[in-house]
């Protein structure tokens, strides 16, 4: 990769703000074009995602490298409103179950997700049924993913996994947060557990091909 | 020594402050305590004791952390829990009366700092009190610096919580030590900016998160030293933030480590014991042992540099005791016997030469049946 592409993609892994506004400052005379900077930007955030799975960056770190890539993808946006950007593959639901409002981990993993090529529909927090029902008609997901952070929302996951299996029967559900482990996860019904947002888009891309293996 | 603070203390039929006895005093007297229960039962303040100093008990202390699940024995809402200091201390009491337990840690919930410092909080009637993010107290970097001590006199959480600890060590007496509680200053600021933007500032602009952390520990030092002249004869402090859950260990050490210790010292001045709670994922043991110095280290993980029980022990098991730590999953999805057993592979573990008071990782589940925490009493009793 082109020594500019890479420190922009440095920029990102590093969580270097100030640097990546100078970097699109200075590129309208470098001619890098805007897929190539978008695909740095990726490069930046997978490389933090690797990092913070390997204990070599903490989450706000990777929390500050999210935010650099943003502004990235926006700046090139900006500059190139017509760039053909390659199109998104399938849908993922996103929330945090009814009865919960820490999504920190949630963003993490949409972020990742929406990175990585997926439609991310993100609910946000305190999802009740019907709104995640509601999306599920509209969207048609390849994967549901519901976060709970406290274990007074888990019988919330329960209930909306059964209530899932019962309207959408070949949709997947992956689930994920601090009060869950693997074993919690699929004694509640669960398709997916992810441990941590590295693993996430793992278990979402052995759940939308399993899918679409079966479809 | 302050001997009428301890005669004090007996007279009113609570625990005096342990480190007002002589280190070496409590150390013999958990020596004969050891042996005693090598030949009959202790009672539960004996064997907690005995187990605070490295001896081995009668069997392993036990507490299953009941909290806000103890409100299903009287029917207690959890908005009443949270504001009612009276109706919390018959939620804890009940939960002691009905299921028992060594130690009983007042764990209100992680609201109670953040609400007396102006933080919006919701309280729904299922879950524990949090806070309404979409109006927090600090809403820009700026608002660091904006942020002023409370007068404790005036934070009506906290005197609720100060009214709970009062009634619980005088109800509960010389049956069981009852610890206080204090939600250090990140996670009680966290409370007020939102974790994400808490996180991303304290890398960001440490200088202004630790001003805040000053500002905060004012009020939490009061704090603790309230809990300590009500009669609780221990005060946990919660780290979360000292983990990988949270801040990069450097991080922490730059921005809490100065101010828990502040609260630390200011316990231990008071003559009880320090206790820390660190629930995050890869607790940074090290650290948290190093600013504040505790008796006592609860987890409901291992920490980062322990590859297994066998190193927790090894590692820290004679620096600190250690409190913890059944799986909330496990509290959960296991049944009674699949709870024994694992209480029983951490008893095999961590409970030789004492140091170690079997309990969940984190507060009892609060809305499942409580058969898995009679499942921990029992596991204490036959195995430990």
């Amino acid at each position: 990769m082109d020594e500019k592409l890479n420190q922009c993609r440095e920029n990102v892994f590093c969580g270097n703000l100030a640097e990546m506004e100078q970097f699109f400052a200075a590129q309208n005379q470098d001619g890098i074009s805007g897929a190539d900077v978008m695909a740095a930007l990726q490069a930046g955030l997978e490389d933090a995602r690797l990092a913070l799975h390997e204990n070599h960056i903490s989450i706000p770190e990777f929390l500050i490298a999210l935010d650099v890539f943003r502004r990235g993808v926006t700046l090139v946006r900006e500059k190139q409103p017509h760039l053909q950007v390659e199109a998104k593959s399938e849908n993922i639901i996103i929330g945090v179950v009814e009865g919960d409002v820490h999504d920190l981990g949630k963003n993490i993993v949409a972020a990742v997700l929406d990175a990585s090529g997926f439609s991310v529909i993100d609910l946000g927090k305190d999802v009740s049924r019907e709104r995640l029902c509601g999306a599920m008609e509209k969207h048609n997901p390849a994967v549901v993913a519901l976060s709970s952070m406290m274990s007074t929302s888990l019988i919330n996951i329960e209930k909306i996994i059964h209530h899932i299996k019962m309207i959408y029967p070949p949709t997947p559900v992956l689930v994920g947060g601090a009060s869950l482990d693997r074993d919690l996860a699929f004694t509640l019904g669960a398709d997916g557990y992810a441990e941590s947002a590295f693993l996430a888009l793992e278990e979402i891309n052995q759940l939308v091909a399993g899918n679409q293996h079966n479809s | 020594m302050n001997v009428s603070k301890i005669f004090h203390a007996l007279s009113q039929g609570i625990i005096p402050p342990p480190n007002e006895v002589p280190r070496s005093v409590l150390k013999f007297a958990a020596s004969a305590i050891g042996l005693r229960g090598k030949f009959s039962n202790l009672t539960t303040v004996e064997r907690t004791f005995s187990a605070l100093f490295h001896k081995e008990p009668d069997h392993v202390p036990v507490t299953p952390l009941l909290c806000s699940a103890a409100r299903q024995i009287k029917g207690i809402t959890f908005p009443d829990l949270s504001l009612d200091g009276e109706l919390a201390a018959e939620v804890f009491y009940s939960g002691f009366e009905f299921v028992g337990g060594d130690l009983i840690v007042l764990m209100l919930d992680l609201s109670v700092e953040a609400a007396d410092f102006g933080q919006k909080m919701e309280y729904p009637h299922d879950t524990t009190a949090r806070p309404d993010y979409s109006r927090p107290v600090i809403r820009t970097v700026e608002d660091y610096t904006r942020l002023s001590p409370v007068d404790l006199a005036e934070a009506h959480r906290m005197q609720e919580f100060l009214k709970l600890c009062h009634i619980m060590v005088r109800k509960v007496g010389f049956r069981g030590l009852v610890g206080g509680f204090v939600f250090g200053p990140a996670g009680v600021l966290s409370m007020l900016r939102g974790a994400e933007n808490f996180l991303k500032d304290c890398i960001l602009y440490p200088e202004k998160v630790r001003k805040a952390c000053e500002r905060v520990t004012e009020v939490l030092v009061q704090y603790a030293e309230a809990q300590c002249d009500t009669g609780i004869p221990a005060v946990a402090i919660d780290t979360l933030f000292a983990s990988r859950s949270g801040l990069p260990k450097k991080v922490w050490e730059d921005i809490e480590g100065p101010f828990v210790r502040e609260i630390s010292n200011a316990i231990k001045k008071k003559g009880s014991f320090v206790g820390v709670h660190n629930c995050g994922n890869a607790p940074y043991a090290d650290v948290q042992l190093k600013w504040m110095k505790p008796d006592v280290l609860s987890i409901a993980h291992l920490p980062d540099d322990c590859r297994d029980a066998a190193e927790l022990k090894k590692r820290y098991g004679e620096e600190v005791t250690i409190i913890g730590y059944v799986s909330t999953s496990l509290l959960m999805r296991g049944t009674p016997q699949e709870v024994i057993d694992e209480c029983r592979r951490q008893i095999d573990v961590l409970a030789k030469g004492g140091g170690f008071i079997l309990a969940p990782g984190c507060e009892y589940p609060p809305n499942i049946s409580l058969n898995n925490a009679f499942a921990m009493m029992e596991a204490a009793r036959r195995y430990g």
